[in-house]
């Protein structure tokens, strides 16, 4: 039987249009993760330019000096401080609402305000994921990451005698370097992984900066946007306290301006001041492994 | 200065500076540079193997200079540490084409439009022309070109002699025919 005629169907009414569900998804963005892993410290007063300071030890070859001679001046006994200087930089990012969107859209000022701070904010981590490249010692993978890459870096780091040696290093991978540590426990029958401190990366799960978890001596973080090099992904296992340093502004400023003749919007601008720098070179290795 | 925005695998990234070691050349393949404004170093690397042993060779490491262009302490620091300059692109200036960039540089000069990008690029230039290496690559290609030229000059002498000979050549021959011509008519007359 076909159609009934003049029933009252749907199409009859004027029914509301674009009614929106109750959750809107989360933007698929990385996480943040710099700021837990190096040395940071507030923007400097007056200057733009911080110098980070490098102790110096006295070394040299001490001899024995016999009876009732003097004991000259020498190198070794010489004491001369170096530094790493930091240039403090804006990051800066600008946006328009318009009058429209503000009266009947869903999207306001303060709205696009915290997307910026979001922006800004991973936009330091790029340039901190960016140093990796820049550490003179490197530990590349014969093609895959294995946990024995992890602990040749970790031998390069302690045999450059970098200090505070009882603290975990930390290791920033890509997906793909801690899919293959993963894949390597699951398919090794070394009695060491039967052990839980080992299982630490496959039983965890990524907390919202990214720890995923530990090997014995390292603490593994795992995001994207690392550089590349020759098909590798370059990654960093670094000491926590003594290889990169940062000055940071407590937060991002946003400055929020009504524009008239020039379109009515309303331009959100927000800037944020900072720097990250490579402070002890022996105090991290890149660690290049398989896109 | 041509950017290189896509670079199939196969092909070898063509660096302003040539690198100082061929091993920077398997990097340089298939080398895919940033779209935004940046650095490139040669780096000296130290190595680590599996079994604590170090070797030394030379990598790549590229300095994002986007959004932060007062980075000359950072350029400093790694020039410090033996690495060299091999390429910069894609500096933001009022007078760049591309209108994200022009903007950008705009925003970044303030009121007295003085491009911090430009200063950058003159640190990088003095640096690259401090590099014995890239002396050496012009020295050589001056002797290229000094060679050239004076092919050419010889080519040019020859021609000219060529030149000179073929115009006597055929001043002679209009000579003889004039004086063939003119004996004919003296024997008719």
């Amino acid at each position: 039987m076909g159609a009934v005629a003049f029933v009252s169907e749907f199409g009859n009414t004027i029914n509301p249009t674009d009614v929106l569900g109750d959750l809107m998804s989360p933007p698929f963005v990385k996480a943040v993760i710099a700021p837990n892993l190096i040395h940071a410290e507030d923007l400097p007063v007056r200057t733009m330019t911080k110098k980070h300071v490098k102790d110096a030890a006295l070394s040299g070859t001490l001899s024995a000096i016999t009876e009732s001679n003097p004991v000259a001046l020498a190198a070794a006994g010489e004491y001369a401080q170096t530094a790493v200087t930091s240039t403090i930089a804006k990051i800066a990012i600008a946006s328009g609402v318009s009058v429209e969107q503000l009266q009947f859209g869903t999207v306001d000022a303060n709205a696009i305000a915290t997307k910026q701070a979001n922006l800004l904010a991973r936009a330091v981590d790029d340039d901190f994921l960016a140093l990796f490249s820049g550490l003179s010692s490197t530990v590349t993978s014969a093609s895959v990451l294995t946990v024995e890459d992890l602990y040749a870096a970790q031998y390069a780091i302690w045999a450059a005698e970098c200090p505070n040696q009882e603290m975990d290093l930390a290791v920033v991978l890509a997906y793909k370097g801690l899919l293959n540590l993963k894949k390597e426990q699951i398919n090794s029958s070394a009695s060491a992984y039967t052990n839980s401190q080992y299982l630490s990366i496959l039983q965890g799960k990524p907390q919202a900066n990214r720890f995923v978890g530990t090997l014995p001596g390292f603490q593994i973080y795992s995001t994207s946007g690392h550089a590349t090099s020759g098909g590798d992904n370059v990654q960093a296992v670094f000491h926590p306290m003594w290889c990169f340093a940062g000055s940071f502004a407590q937060r991002p400023e946003v400055m929020m301006n009504n524009k008239g003749v020039e379109g009515l919007y309303q331009e959100v601008v927000s800037w944020f001041f900072y720097d990250i720098v490579e402070w002890n070179d022996a105090a991290g290795v890149g660690l290049l492994s398989d896109t | 200065m041509t950017s290189q925005r896509y670079n199939p695998k196969e092909i070898v990234f063509k660096t302003q500076v040539p690198p100082t070691r061929d091993e920077t050349l398997t990097y340089l393949r298939g080398f895919r540079p940033p779209s935004t404004a940046y650095v490139l170093f040669e780096k000296q690397e130290i190595k680590v193997l599996g079994d604590g042993v170090r070797d030394f060779g030379t990598g790549l490491f590229t300095l994002n200079v986007e959004h932060r262009p007062e980075q000359i302490t950072k350029v400093n620091q790694y020039l410090g540490k033996g690495f060299k300059v091999l390429h910069y692109d894609n500096f933001p200036g009022i007078h760049k084409t591309d209108s994200v960039a022009m903007r950008k540089a705009r925003l970044y000069g303030g009121e007295n439009q003085k491009n911090p990008w430009e200063e950058l690029k003159a640190s990088l230039d003095a640096s690259i022309k401090n590099n014995p290496h890239w002396h050496v690559e012009m020295s050589e290609k001056d002797n290229q070109i000094a060679a050239a030229e004076a092919k050419a000059a010889e080519m040019e002498r020859r021609l000219a002699e060529m030149t000179e000979k073929l115009a006597k050549k055929d001043k002679a021959g209009r000579g003889k025919a004039e004086s063939g011509e003119g004996g004919g008519e003296e024997a008719k007359g």
